[in-house]
Protein backbone atom coordinates (compact mmCIF):
# COMPACT_ATOMS: atom_id res chain seq x y z
CA UNK A 1 0.00 0.00 0.00
CA UNK A 2 1.28 3.23 -1.05
CA UNK A 3 1.83 6.21 1.88
CA UNK A 4 1.96 10.31 1.25
CA UNK A 5 3.89 12.35 3.23
CA UNK A 6 2.16 15.46 5.15
CA UNK A 7 3.77 18.39 7.32
CA UNK A 8 1.74 18.79 10.47
CA UNK A 9 1.74 21.87 12.55
CA UNK A 10 1.08 21.84 16.02
CA UNK A 11 0.60 24.40 18.57
CA UNK A 12 3.36 23.66 21.86
CA UNK A 13 0.36 22.59 23.97
CA UNK A 14 -0.86 19.58 21.15
CA UNK A 15 2.51 18.34 20.68
CA UNK A 16 2.98 17.98 24.69
CA UNK A 17 0.03 15.97 24.71
CA UNK A 18 1.17 13.94 21.47
CA UNK A 19 4.63 13.23 23.71
CA UNK A 20 2.90 12.33 26.36
CA UNK A 21 0.28 10.18 25.02
CA UNK A 22 3.10 8.34 22.85
CA UNK A 23 5.54 7.93 25.94
CA UNK A 24 2.04 6.33 27.71
CA UNK A 25 1.63 4.36 24.79
CA UNK A 26 4.99 3.82 23.48
CA UNK A 27 4.28 4.25 19.98
CA UNK A 28 5.52 7.04 17.83
CA UNK A 29 4.05 10.23 16.78
CA UNK A 30 2.86 8.72 13.47
CA UNK A 31 1.38 5.67 14.86
CA UNK A 32 -0.70 7.76 17.37
CA UNK A 33 -1.63 9.76 14.68
CA UNK A 34 -2.99 7.22 12.29
CA UNK A 35 -4.48 5.56 15.16
CA UNK A 36 -6.15 8.40 16.15
CA UNK A 37 -7.40 8.99 12.43
CA UNK A 38 -8.42 5.68 12.23
CA UNK A 39 -10.65 5.97 15.78
CA UNK A 40 -12.23 9.05 14.41
CA UNK A 41 -13.23 7.46 11.43
CA UNK A 42 -14.83 4.58 13.17
CA UNK A 43 -16.53 7.25 15.68
CA UNK A 44 -17.73 9.27 13.19
CA UNK A 45 -19.02 6.69 11.29
CA UNK A 46 -21.00 5.19 14.01
CA UNK A 47 -22.53 8.66 14.80
CA UNK A 48 -23.32 9.56 11.12
CA UNK A 49 -25.48 6.02 12.04
CA UNK A 50 -27.42 6.94 14.64
CA UNK A 51 -25.28 5.22 17.35
CA UNK A 52 -24.19 6.87 20.48
CA UNK A 53 -20.46 7.00 22.06
CA UNK A 54 -20.07 5.99 25.73
CA UNK A 55 -18.00 5.47 28.68
CA UNK A 56 -18.40 2.60 30.66
CA UNK A 57 -16.39 3.31 34.28
CA UNK A 58 -15.28 -0.54 34.48
CA UNK A 59 -15.63 -0.85 38.46
CA UNK A 60 -18.51 1.61 38.91
CA UNK A 61 -19.89 0.38 35.62
CA UNK A 62 -21.35 4.23 35.72
CA UNK A 63 -21.87 5.22 31.90
CA UNK A 64 -21.37 8.63 30.60
CA UNK A 65 -22.17 9.63 27.41
CA UNK A 66 -19.73 11.53 24.98
CA UNK A 67 -20.75 13.96 22.91
CA UNK A 68 -19.02 14.35 19.87
CA UNK A 69 -19.25 17.65 17.66
CA UNK B 1 1.73 -6.93 1.85
CA UNK B 2 -0.38 -7.62 -0.33
CA UNK B 3 0.23 -10.60 -3.13
CA UNK B 4 3.14 -11.25 -0.99
CA UNK B 5 4.03 -15.33 -1.10
CA UNK B 6 3.43 -17.02 1.62
CA UNK B 7 4.58 -20.90 2.66
CA UNK B 8 1.96 -23.40 3.49
CA UNK B 9 2.15 -27.64 3.60
CA UNK B 10 0.24 -29.57 1.12
CA UNK B 11 -1.48 -31.70 3.90
CA UNK B 12 -1.12 -34.85 1.39
CA UNK B 13 2.52 -34.59 0.26
CA UNK B 14 3.65 -32.71 3.54
CA UNK B 15 5.13 -30.43 0.35
CA UNK B 16 6.14 -26.98 1.33
CA UNK B 17 3.69 -25.06 -1.25
CA UNK B 18 3.27 -21.13 -1.72
CA UNK B 19 0.23 -19.20 -1.17
CA UNK B 20 -0.61 -15.59 -1.86
CA UNK B 21 -1.84 -13.38 0.72
CA UNK B 22 -4.59 -10.93 -0.89
CA UNK B 23 -5.60 -7.87 1.21
CA UNK B 24 -9.07 -7.03 1.27
CA UNK B 25 -12.33 -9.77 1.05
CA UNK B 26 -13.56 -9.76 -2.66
CA UNK B 27 -16.87 -11.06 -4.12
CA UNK B 28 -14.69 -14.00 -5.54
CA UNK B 29 -13.85 -14.40 -1.84
CA UNK B 30 -16.99 -14.50 -0.63
CA UNK B 31 -18.16 -16.61 -2.87
CA UNK B 32 -16.03 -19.38 -2.29
CA UNK B 33 -17.03 -18.85 1.40
CA UNK B 34 -20.55 -19.84 0.34
CA UNK B 35 -20.62 -21.83 -2.65
CA UNK B 36 -17.69 -24.25 -1.17
CA UNK B 37 -16.75 -24.00 2.18
CA UNK B 38 -20.28 -24.32 3.29
CA UNK B 39 -21.41 -27.16 1.22
CA UNK B 40 -18.19 -29.30 1.98
CA UNK B 41 -18.43 -28.49 6.03
CA UNK B 42 -22.02 -29.37 5.86
CA UNK B 43 -21.51 -32.26 3.88
CA UNK B 44 -18.76 -33.52 6.48
CA UNK B 45 -20.57 -32.60 9.16
CA UNK B 46 -23.51 -35.20 7.90
CA UNK B 47 -20.71 -37.55 7.13
CA UNK B 48 -19.52 -37.01 10.95
CA UNK B 49 -22.84 -37.32 12.40
CA UNK B 50 -23.00 -35.87 15.99
CA UNK B 51 -19.65 -36.11 17.08
CA UNK B 52 -18.57 -32.89 16.07
CA UNK B 53 -20.15 -29.45 15.39
CA UNK B 54 -18.41 -26.26 14.04
CA UNK B 55 -18.48 -22.97 15.89
CA UNK B 56 -17.77 -20.66 13.00
CA UNK B 57 -20.32 -22.49 10.87
CA UNK B 58 -23.22 -19.19 11.98
CA UNK B 59 -20.31 -16.82 10.66
CA UNK B 60 -21.61 -14.30 8.00
CA UNK B 61 -18.60 -12.88 6.26
CA UNK B 62 -20.45 -10.87 4.17
CA UNK B 63 -22.08 -8.89 6.62
CA UNK B 64 -19.20 -8.50 8.28
CA UNK B 65 -17.46 -7.02 4.99
CA UNK B 66 -20.21 -4.41 5.05
CA UNK B 67 -19.88 -3.32 8.67
CA UNK B 68 -16.01 -2.85 8.09
CA UNK B 69 -16.51 -0.91 4.18
CA UNK B 70 -14.36 2.00 4.10
CA UNK B 71 -13.47 1.62 7.82
CA UNK B 72 -9.15 2.53 8.07
CA UNK B 73 -9.59 0.67 11.20
CA UNK B 74 -9.57 -2.14 9.89
CA UNK B 75 -7.66 -4.80 7.52
CA UNK B 76 -8.69 -8.01 5.96
CA UNK B 77 -6.70 -10.47 4.68
CA UNK B 78 -7.06 -13.45 2.48
CA UNK B 79 -4.87 -16.44 2.04
CA UNK B 80 -5.52 -18.07 -1.36
CA UNK B 81 -3.99 -21.22 -3.00
CA UNK B 82 -5.17 -23.41 -5.81
CA UNK B 83 -7.66 -20.78 -6.79
CA UNK B 84 -9.69 -20.78 -3.42
CA UNK B 85 -9.83 -18.78 -0.19
CA UNK B 86 -8.05 -21.12 2.05
CA UNK B 87 -8.38 -18.63 5.22
CA UNK B 88 -9.66 -15.30 5.97
CA UNK B 89 -9.01 -12.70 8.50
CA UNK B 90 -10.33 -9.45 9.56
CA UNK B 91 -7.88 -6.60 12.16
CA UNK B 92 -9.26 -4.29 14.07
CA UNK B 93 -5.79 -1.78 14.53
CA UNK B 94 -7.87 1.17 15.90
CA UNK B 95 -9.49 0.88 19.22
CA UNK B 96 -8.09 -1.95 21.17
CA UNK B 97 -5.88 -2.10 24.01
CA UNK B 98 -4.01 -4.55 26.27
CA UNK B 99 -4.82 -5.43 29.40
CA UNK B 100 -1.87 -7.80 30.57
CA UNK B 101 0.05 -5.54 33.08
CA UNK B 102 3.28 -5.55 31.86
CA UNK B 103 1.55 -3.91 28.61
CA UNK B 104 -1.76 -2.29 30.10
CA UNK B 105 -3.46 -0.25 28.02
CA UNK B 106 -0.80 0.01 25.17
CA UNK B 107 -2.35 -0.31 21.99
CA UNK B 108 -2.76 -3.91 19.90
CA UNK B 109 -4.12 -4.98 16.46
CA UNK B 110 -7.03 -7.13 17.81
CA UNK B 111 -8.02 -10.12 15.66
CA UNK B 112 -11.87 -9.55 15.45
CA UNK B 113 -12.27 -12.87 12.95
CA UNK B 114 -9.91 -15.50 11.63
CA UNK B 115 -11.68 -18.83 10.23
CA UNK B 116 -9.86 -21.01 7.32
CA UNK B 117 -11.78 -23.47 5.00
CA UNK B 118 -13.33 -26.22 6.63
CA UNK B 119 -11.06 -28.53 4.24
CA UNK B 120 -7.94 -27.36 6.00
CA UNK B 121 -8.67 -27.88 9.84
CA UNK B 122 -7.84 -30.81 11.54
CA UNK B 123 -11.07 -31.79 13.25
CA UNK B 124 -12.49 -32.26 10.62
CA UNK B 125 -10.35 -33.71 7.61
CA UNK B 126 -7.55 -36.37 7.82
CA UNK B 127 -5.27 -35.36 5.84
CA UNK B 128 -5.92 -31.60 5.28
CA UNK B 129 -6.20 -30.23 1.96
CA UNK B 130 -3.60 -27.29 3.78
CA UNK B 131 -1.83 -27.47 6.82
CA UNK B 132 -0.51 -23.68 8.14
CA UNK B 133 -3.03 -21.41 7.01
CA UNK B 134 -4.19 -20.12 10.57
CA UNK B 135 -0.81 -19.75 11.75
CA UNK B 136 0.59 -18.33 8.66
CA UNK B 137 -2.66 -15.84 9.61
CA UNK B 138 -1.79 -15.33 12.89
CA UNK B 139 2.00 -14.00 11.33
CA UNK B 140 0.18 -12.16 9.11
CA UNK B 141 -1.50 -10.22 12.17
CA UNK B 142 1.98 -9.43 13.80
CA UNK B 143 3.36 -8.27 11.03
CA UNK B 144 0.49 -6.14 10.86
CA UNK B 145 0.57 -4.84 14.40
CA UNK B 146 4.64 -4.55 14.36
CA UNK B 147 3.82 -2.20 10.20
CA UNK B 148 1.22 0.37 12.62
CA UNK B 149 3.65 0.27 15.53
CA UNK B 150 2.40 -2.05 17.74
CA UNK B 151 5.21 -3.90 17.82
CA UNK B 152 3.59 -7.58 17.15
CA UNK B 153 1.29 -6.91 20.23
CA UNK B 154 -1.93 -9.06 19.44
CA UNK B 155 -5.80 -9.60 21.33
CA UNK B 156 -8.14 -11.17 20.39
CA UNK B 157 -11.39 -13.82 21.89
CA UNK B 158 -11.32 -17.22 21.16
CA UNK B 159 -14.41 -19.65 19.93
CA UNK B 160 -13.87 -22.44 22.88
CA UNK B 161 -12.66 -25.25 20.09
CA UNK B 162 -9.62 -22.94 19.40
CA UNK B 163 -8.99 -22.19 22.65
CA UNK B 164 -5.81 -24.59 23.25
CA UNK B 165 -4.61 -23.63 19.53
CA UNK B 166 -4.13 -19.95 20.38
CA UNK B 167 -2.74 -20.68 24.23
CA UNK B 168 -0.67 -23.95 23.15
CA UNK B 169 0.87 -23.18 19.20
CA UNK B 170 0.45 -19.77 19.33
CA UNK B 171 1.71 -19.29 22.77
CA UNK B 172 -0.62 -16.52 23.86
CA UNK B 173 -1.60 -15.67 27.23
CA UNK B 174 -4.88 -16.90 28.35
CA UNK B 175 -6.57 -13.94 30.37
CA UNK B 176 -9.29 -15.99 31.35
CA UNK B 177 -12.91 -15.57 30.42
CA UNK B 178 -14.51 -11.84 29.92
CA UNK B 179 -17.49 -11.78 30.72
CA UNK B 180 -18.53 -8.90 28.59
CA UNK B 181 -18.18 -11.61 25.56
CA UNK B 182 -18.26 -15.07 27.21
CA UNK B 183 -15.51 -16.05 25.62
CA UNK B 184 -11.55 -16.69 26.76
CA UNK B 185 -9.10 -13.52 25.64
CA UNK B 186 -5.97 -14.14 25.02
CA UNK B 187 -2.89 -11.58 24.19
CA UNK B 188 -0.12 -11.89 22.56
CA UNK B 189 2.98 -10.18 24.31
CA UNK B 190 6.13 -8.03 21.97
CA UNK B 191 8.21 -11.00 23.44
CA UNK B 192 5.46 -13.78 22.25
CA UNK B 193 4.98 -12.26 19.00
CA UNK B 194 8.95 -12.15 18.28
CA UNK B 195 9.15 -15.87 19.48
CA UNK B 196 6.43 -17.06 17.19
CA UNK B 197 8.00 -14.94 14.27
CA UNK B 198 10.70 -16.42 15.07
CA UNK B 199 10.04 -19.89 15.32
CA UNK B 200 8.13 -19.96 12.42
CA UNK B 201 5.16 -22.17 13.65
Amino acid sequence: MSRKTMTLNLTDAEMEVLEKLCARKGVNKTSLLRQALRLYQTVDTRIQRGDKLIFENELTKEKAEVVVL
Amino acid sequence: MSGARVSIIEGASRRAIEATLVEGITRKHLHDVEMKWKPWRSQRLKELGDAITEESSHWDWEAKVDVIEGLVSYAAFVLECGGDAQGIMILNTGFKFCRIQSQDKMPLVYVEFLETAPWNRKQLVTPRRYCRVGPALIDVAIQVSEQVGYQGRLGLHSLPQSDGWYRDICGMTDLGIDRDKGLRYFEMTIEQAAAYLKEGR
